[in-house]
């Protein structure tokens, strides 16, 4: 099964570098329109960490991780979830689940490898990496194995957990494909739009809420209070992948339901909109 | 999803079995008025439309069966049912032995499926780069994969659009890569929904021609939907008609022509501008000293006509011809439209 | 066609376009739970950031929670969203062409319509819940609500403009639209200040973005709104951008009008 993941991967990355290089004119326009979208979703925050001089009780350089952070961890799904994969309630309320249907194999093996697009986004990775390194020096942050293993952690964690939440949302597109077909839209914007946002000025209540009912807090500022050492403790640090899990547990089980539907009414909506390029 | 996977799938017998199917679906039923806006939201009504009620069919290995009917008939919901995109509300769908929905990744690899109006080509990529995509995906062989490709490039003429981009295809040269790209992996059982939906004359009879060559070699059973009876006649030994979700008739197009009249035209020459009268036969219209006559049914004894019109005035030309299929399909359409119950979908 | 007419095309379109999505279930009010959340995380963090700061940037703390407020009130309006590029990449746009009431009036009477039923289900409730977050929600004089609804006229034109500018960009780059999309947001938010203030930006950035057409989207009916900004001179930006936008989109329509046909037909 793995051996026929990676030979599906192989294939749709072939697919996405062709696609990139198809001419040269989208070649550059698609890095360009890459570049301006990585660095505006975060200039807005950073100025204002810079304006003044970080948000409390962050200093800048950990608002600087914490964008730097959101942004790998927005990456991770964006590469494994494009032709809208990631936003699984178009293809759910557009019916473009058929054309998974008719593959050989199960549909969540289509869903994991077929949106699979490594070129798409390296321009957010790098200056996401970037970030982190930068502001990583000028903290003094020593990256040694163990906080490593931390760190790798978490960032899958936050990826896992944006994911299964669009997918959690997106699955309602099964019972209501028409008004729900925008849905994992909506709750992948609510995931990233706070994601650079340190968010301990919330009252606790919000706070527990975006952990838990909506958990934007767990694409950046958990992990990386965790990782900071904002958040002192054990827990914190397996607090994320552990909430990623779960999000993932009650999306598989929300999909097992929504298919079953699904093969009961199908869809009588199909348009071929953003399905593959 | 090799060739091992169909061992021990007969030669032929039964492939496709529908026992007493009924497929409903729940449809929103929103007022427009705006006092009625909080109602839609929270408490809205549905109507019950039952597209299958109770179809039973079999189809046998190598046959090319047209499966037609009007809009709304519950044509494309029998495709979706045959190729495990749906489950039937009651009844049972077996299609090689398998149930689609339960069997569906053992089963989708050896079926192949078009749809009219869909394409499995990706959209800024060659034609080779979708088909490449598709061995991997379906597991193909190298050698079942180079041989079925020779077969698309030469039998279907996929080859002079072998690496354009599919977005820049005629829509007749993408239904070819369409068809081609449905038969890459062999599969045992095609179904095509209205595949020649859209395309004009030449690219039709194309189409036909291709559906016909890949089902003389008799490995391949078709089940195609379409609108265009002329077309399906030439294509298919079987008819089966489906009307508001009933099977309405199951037989060949000979037989269908019989059973809802053959409607042949006798077309007389005459020297007279007054049509003969001519008993079993009735008058269509004249122009000039032409006069047209419909026949009723198979039974018309049309050498005894032209004796009875040859006794009233000089006959100088005949003419006898069938009605187009289309024209008693309409007729059937006609009738059914008027036999159906108030409130039927 | 007359103005009679054209009304009642426009009423009967926005009608339509409200009903489209009244007509499903209340699944798309999620959409507006989740803006609402946004709005209250964004008011934790400028109370955070403004404790014991007076003001920044000639704003204080009330100023700001007002504008951003209002920014989330008023989300749909300061970013004109008209559909003209769905529709183009769809390639529904001829059947829009072949409308009466025009094009700039068909796409417009949608958008408000949609509006209408944002505004019903989430702008109220955001108003009526301001008291609740601690915001005050009323405009800083009666001049400033005066001037304010000019102002947020013309940012519509502007933002209108905007649109048809973007539509006839990915008609004559022939690109896919969420390339562009994704740019375009991201863009628009930071330039035009619905997020952060322009006046709270490092280094005197904002004194120099307020003078782009982004600034007249968000920026400049925001400040008028909470008397943080110089009234007169943010209309007569807004105004200038008006109308060399329109002029403009007009100029490059007609130019791309064919191309636009072909991409989108």
């Amino acid at each position: 099964m793995a051996a026929r993941i990676l030979r599906l991967w192989a294939l749709y990355a072939y697919l996405d570098g062709m696609w990139i290089a198809r001419d040269f004119r989208s070649f550059i326009f698609y890095y360009l329109a890459d570049a301006v979208t990585a660095v505006a979703s975060v200039a807005g925050v950073l100025l204002l960490a810079q304006r003044f001089d970080g948000i409390p009780p962050w200093t800048r350089d950990q608002v600087v991780f914490l964008l730097g952070f959101g942004m790998v961890a927005r990456f991770v799904p964006d590469m494994l979830g494009n032709y809208n994969v990631l936003h699984i309630s178009r293809r759910i309320g557009r019916g473009q689940l058929d054309h998974i249907l008719v593959q050989p194999q199960p549909v969540w093996m289509a869903l994991l490898t077929e949106g699979f697009a490594p070129f798409w986004g390296l321009l957010s990775l790098a200056p996401g990496v970037g970030l982190m390194v930068w502001a990583g020096q000028r903290m003094g942050l020593e990256a040694t194995p163990p906080w490593l293993l931390a760190f790798a952690l978490n960032l899958a964690g936050a990826s896992a957990a944006l994911t299964a939440y669009a997918a959690l949302w997106g699955f309602a597109a099964f019972f209501q494909p028409r008004a729900a077909e925008e849905i994992s839209g909506s709750a992948v914007d609510l995931m990233t739009d706070l994601k650079g946002f340190p968010l301990d000025a919330l009252g606790p209540g919000l706070r527990t809420a975006l952990v838990t009912v909506i958990p934007a807090g767990l694409m950046a500022w958990y992990p990386c209070r965790a990782l900071l050492g904002l958040d002192h403790g054990i827990a914190a640090l397996w607090a994320t992948p552990a909430a990623a899990a779960a999000l993932c547990c009650a999306a598989c089980l929300t999909f097992r339901m929504g298919m079953k539907r699904y093969a009961q009414v199908g869809s009588s909506r199909y348009t071929s909109f953003g399905h593959r390029r | 999803m090799h060739r091992s996977d169909r061992a021990g799938t007969p030669a032929s017998g039964t492939v496709v079995e529908c026992r007493s199917v009924c497929k409903t679906f729940r449809q929103r039923q929103p007022s427009e008025r705006p006092r009625d806006v909080l109602r839609n939201l929270l408490h809205p009504r549905f109507r019950t439309i039952e597209a299958l009620r109770g179809v039973s069919f079999t189809v046998n290995r190598g046959e090319v069966v047209a499966y037609a009917g009007p809009n709304g008939a519950g044509k494309s919901t029998t495709i979706k049912l045959l190729s495990g995109m749906l489950a039937p509300t009651s009844g049972s769908v077996r299609v090689l032995g398998m149930d689609p929905v339960a069997d569906r990744t053992r089963y989708v690899g050896r079926i192949g499926v078009v749809f009219g109006q869909r394409t499995e080509l990706w959209w800024d990529h060659p034609v080779a780069a979708s088909y490449e995509w598709k061995r991997v995906v379906w597991d193909i062989p190298r050698e079942r994969f180079d041989r079925m490709c020779g077969v698309a490039r030469d039998i279907l003429g996929v080859g002079e659009s072998w690496n354009t981009l599919a977005r820049e295809l005629s829509l007749g040269q993408r239904m070819r890569a369409d068809l081609g790209m449905a038969m890459l992996h062999e599969p045992e059982i095609l179904f095509l929904d209205e595949p020649t939906l859209g395309l004009d004359v030449l690219a039709k009879r194309s189409m036909t021609r291709l559906v016909q060559q890949l089902s003389a070699t008799g490995s391949v059973t078709v089940m195609v939907t379409s609108h265009d009876m002329n077309e399906l006649e030439q294509l298919a030994g079987r008819v089966i008609f489906i009307e508001s979700g009933n099977l309405a008739y199951d037989g060949d197009f000979a037989s269908l022509r019989r059973e809802f009249g053959d409607l042949r035209r006798l077309v007389l020459e005459t020297d007279s501008a007054t049509p003969p009268s001519l008993p079993g036969a009735e008058l269509v219209g004249s122009q000039g000293m032409r006069h047209e006559y419909r026949l009723g049914g198979g039974g018309a004894d049309v050498a005894a006509l032209l004796r009875l019109a040859g006794e009233q005035c000089p006959v100088l030309d005949v003419e006898t011809h069938r009605a187009p299929i289309d024209e008693v399909i309409a007729g059937i359409y006609e009738h059914w439209g008027r036999n159906r119950p108030a409130g039927t979908a | 066609m007359n103005a009679r007419a054209l009304t009642a095309a426009c009423r009967r379109t926005s009608a339509l376009s409200a009903g489209a999505m009244l007509g499903e279930n209340p699944l798309f009010l999620l959409t507006y739970l989740l803006r609402l959340l946004r709005l209250a995380a964004l008011l934790a963090i400028w109370r955070a950031v403004f404790a014991a700061r007076g003001q920044v940037g000639g704003m204080d703390v009330e100023q700001v929670l007002t504008y951003t407020l209002l920014a989330g009130i008023l989300a749909e309006p300061l970013n004109c969203r008209t559909g003209l590029d769905r529709s183009l990449w769809e390639g529904a746009i001829v059947t829009r062409m072949l409308q009466p009431m025009g094009l700039v009036a068909s796409f417009v009477s949608e958008m408000a319509g949609r509006w209408a039923v944002g505004f019903a289900f989430c702008s109220l409730p955001m108003l009526l819940l301001a008291p609740l977050l601690g915001v005050d929600p009323w405009p800083a004089s009666a001049a400033a609500a005066a001037w304010f609804g000019l102002s947020l006229a013309l940012a519509i034109v502007v933002g209108v403009a905007l649109d048809f500018l973007y539509g006839a960009a990915i008609a004559v780059l022939k690109t896919d639209i969420w390339m562009l999309d994704g740019m375009r947001h991201a863009v628009a938010l930071l330039l035009s200040g619905a997020v952060v203030p322009l006046a709270l930006l490092p280094w005197g950035l904002g004194r120099w973005m307020q003078w782009l057409p982004f600034g007249a989207l968000a920026s400049a009916p925001l400040q008028i709104y909470t008397g943080a900004g110089d009234a007169p001179m943010l209309l007569a930006l807004q105004a200038f951008w008006a109308l060399a936008l329109c002029l403009f989109g007009r100029w490059v329509w007609r130019l791309t009008r064919e191309r636009m046909v072909s991409y989108g037909g």
